[in-house]
């Protein structure tokens, strides 16, 4: 290497002028941080995040044509990529490993705070090294010849793909809405709360058929009657209810072996079960103890409304039943919107429902009263980016698989 | 199958991959070791496959099932890449680790429960985790070869194919990096409505993205390979962290990738 022949801001730039001058832009972003405060995203808000959007493609395409200018052979060139990138890992691993939340309200603000650390991705270091990848890597793009060879495929699905990811998620954020929805069963909402929990009332109206939850077959264990703790205390063991094989098993020290089990049961007697298929039954099983006493006795974990049943092994010690987790839980709806768009199906969590520009999740329930809830809540997300979003995604998801196949080969 | 068999399928693994490793330099055993190598991985697939069924749900929820697949596929990817680079050393290196992660399973195997919380239940959660696990062994291997480098250019040596090994290692480690995080967004977006929330573990496998990108990037113009190398040291340490640490990470305690 020659470098020792080029002084320092003598053109080409090169890796120290570009690392100098990334550095500077950090240090103007915690200056205007600690004076002006963090960056507001919603000044991005429709239809300023346009303007703004056509500007940094206007000047992609501007410096293509001035490509041959040195400021403009530096904007795109491998020295300033390699140091926004060094950049923004470096901003990113201070956001790993320090807390990301407001300033607490019983603390005061630290230099930590001041430089935007606790909230990083709308501190003005952020979101100029942002800004300035998002505009270097649009004029990379845009100076390059298209050409139909491996090599220029690879570089334009990774690069335009990642460019519009990080256009799209960017400029969109302040477009973006979330709001949770709560719905009783058998009726129809439109109203949410935002933000500072004031009732608003949204284009798209909810209505709740039904609510199903499914649980696992659940677990038993032995606690202790009086600490209720799991046993053996240090290293809690479980026995997970299997309707297969039903073996005789060890579970600290007495041997079980299931005779029965049954997932929706409720009381038949003071202390036997039976099945009968209702909201509001709970698991149990019929399991025989040899220790030191034997017994074939039931067992059962409870609902909101029955209790649960143990089986006393000795004077300190009984076999339970875990609550059983939760499987799935899955509304059915119909959904309807201003535009007269109208949709019937089951919500549930993984399987959101799509009408427009709106997803629909589904969000929680009831924990108190389980299988008993009344009301299902959703989360609805209006993002008009998505599609631009999804695009960038694609092209970077077959940009990598390109990637996989050619290795470096495609350099020959 | 369950975990108290996994002992004897662990011990025939190791014991495979270590005579493997002994023969491998000998020209005249090579044949046998190859066998002996493969043999290891064929075992420890049947157990994985046996676990599978036993377990009715696939076998990539904890930090314990996870490290079953990572000494399968970097093995796996070891013979692989030693059958294209003809490198013996590619087998030790696999075995080692291999053997490590079969070991950390017989002393800390962790609680591993038969039930999936709803958000797992995906489509995504086999090719994402999937996609990750072959990336680290891929990662790993390319920093490994990075380090074998090293000392040869201590010694003033040269190795145009190992430098070659490494980029390609890292290109197609890096594509299987960038899939996993991808498919992370898509399964993100369905399962908790939005693809990308800056949360701890997120942002650190994006710091760990931007880092290989370094690495990449910074060989594109032939700068000093020995800062190249040691960027590509410093991204695996991220990568382990992102992957192993993240539990111990104050600031990822509310994490929700956190099990
Ligand atoms: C998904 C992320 C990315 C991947 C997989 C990727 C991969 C690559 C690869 C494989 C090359 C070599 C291609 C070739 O020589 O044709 C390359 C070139 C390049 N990349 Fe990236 N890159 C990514 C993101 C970025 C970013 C964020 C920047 C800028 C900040 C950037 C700037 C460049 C530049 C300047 C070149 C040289 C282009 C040229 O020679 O015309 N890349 N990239």
């Amino acid at each position: 290497m020659n470098k020792d022949k080029r002084k320092i801001w003598q053109q080409p730039w090169s890796y120290k002028e570009s690392l100098v001058i990334v550095l500077g832009i950090i240090i103007v972003g915690f200056s205007l941080q600690t004076t002006i405060g963090g960056f507001n995203f919603y000044l991005l808000s429709f239809p300023f995040n346009i303007y703004i959007g056509i500007g940094i493609i206007l000047f992609s395409v501007l410096s293509s044509i001035f490509k041959r200018k040195a400021f403009f052979k530096w904007l795109t060139s491998v020295h300033l990529s390699v140091s926004l990138l060094i950049a923004i890992t470096l901003l990113a691993l201070i956001m790993g490993i320090t807390r990301q939340e407001a300033i607490p309200l019983n603390e005061k603000a630290n230099i930590f705070h001041l430089l935007g650390f606790n909230q990083m991705t709308s501190s003005w270091a952020f979101v100029l090294i942002y800004s300035l990848i998002l505009i270097s890597l649009g004029s990379i793009i845009s100076k390059r010849k298209p050409a139909f060879s491996k090599k220029y495929l690879v570089f334009i699905l990774n690069h335009l793909g990642l460019w519009l990811l990080l256009f799209s998620s960017g400029l969109g954020y302040a477009d973006m809405n979330r709001y949770i929805m709560y719905v009783e069963v058998g009726e129809t909402e439109w109203r949410v709360f935002d933000k500072e929990q004031k009732v608003e009332e949204l284009p798209i109206a909810i209505q709740l058929n039904e609510f199903t939850i499914e649980e696992y077959i659940p677990k038993l264990a032995v606690i202790n009657k009086k600490t209720g703790e799991v046993q053996p205390s240090s290293k809690p063991q479980y026995y997970q209810i299997d309707t297969n094989t039903k073996e005789e098993t060890n579970l600290f020290g007495h041997k079980i072996k299931l005779v029965e089990y049954i997932h929706n049961a409720v009381r038949n007697s003071d202390r036997t079960f039976k099945e009968v298929p209702m909201k509001a039954s709970t698991p149990a099983a019929l399991i025989s103890v040899k220790g030191k006493t034997q017994k074939t006795e039931w067992v059962s974990s409870g609902s909101s409304v029955q209790f649960p049943q143990s089986i006393d092994l000795d004077s300190t010690f009984a076999l339970v039943m875990t609550p059983p987790e939760t499987k799935s839980y899955i509304s059915n709806v119909d959904v309807y919107t201003k535009d007269e768009e109208h949709l019937q199906g089951d919500i549930r969590v993984n399987h959101p429902m799509t009408i427009g520009s709106w997803k629909i999740y589904q969000y929680g329930y009831d924990n108190n009263m389980g299988k008993l809830s009344t009301y299902s809540s959703f989360e609805l997300v209006y993002d008009p980016w998505l599609r631009l979003v999804y695009i960038g995604i694609g092209m970077i998801f077959l940009g990598s698989i390109f990637l996989i196949i050619f290795g470096i080969n495609y350099k020959k | 199958m369950t975990w108290t068999n996994f002992i004897f399928f662990a011990i025939g693994s190791i014991i495979c991959w270590t005579l493997a490793s002994i023969l491998i330099y000998k020209q005249k055993y090579k044949k046998i070791s190859n066998i002996l190598f493969l043999l290891g991985i064929a075992i420890l697939l049947t157990f994985i496959i046996l676990f599978w069924q036993n377990l009715k749900r696939p076998p990539f929820r904890t930090i314990g099932e996870t490290r079953l697949w990572y000494s399968f596929f970097i093995t796996l990817v070891g013979y692989i890449t030693y059958k294209i680079w003809k490198y013996p050393w590619l087998i030790i290196y696999t075995s080692i680790v291999g053997i490590v992660f079969l070991i950390i399973n017989l002393v800390k195997p962790e609680i591993h429960s038969q039930t999936l919380m709803p958000a797992l239940q995906s489509l995504w959660f086999i090719p994402h985790v999937t996609a990750y696990i072959i990336s680290y062994s891929m990662l790993g291997a390319a920093t490994i070869a990075g380090i074998i480098l090293l000392i040869k250019i201590e010694n003033k040596k040269q190795d145009i194919k190992l430098e070659n090994l490494i980029d390609n290692l890292v290109y197609i480690g890096f594509g299987f990096l960038a899939l996993g995080l991808l498919m992370g967004c898509l399964w993100a977006k369905e399962a908790w409505g939005h693809y990308w929330s800056w949360d701890p573990k997120e942002t650190w496998a994006f710091l760990t993205s931007t880092a290989y990108l370094v690495y990449i990037h910074s060989r594109l113009h032939k700068i000093n390979i020995k800062i190249s190398l040691w960027i590509l040291i410093i991204s695996l340490i991220l990568l382990c962290i992102t992957w192993l640490g993240i539990d111990y990470i104050p600031s990822a305690q509310s994490s929700i990738h956190v099990y």
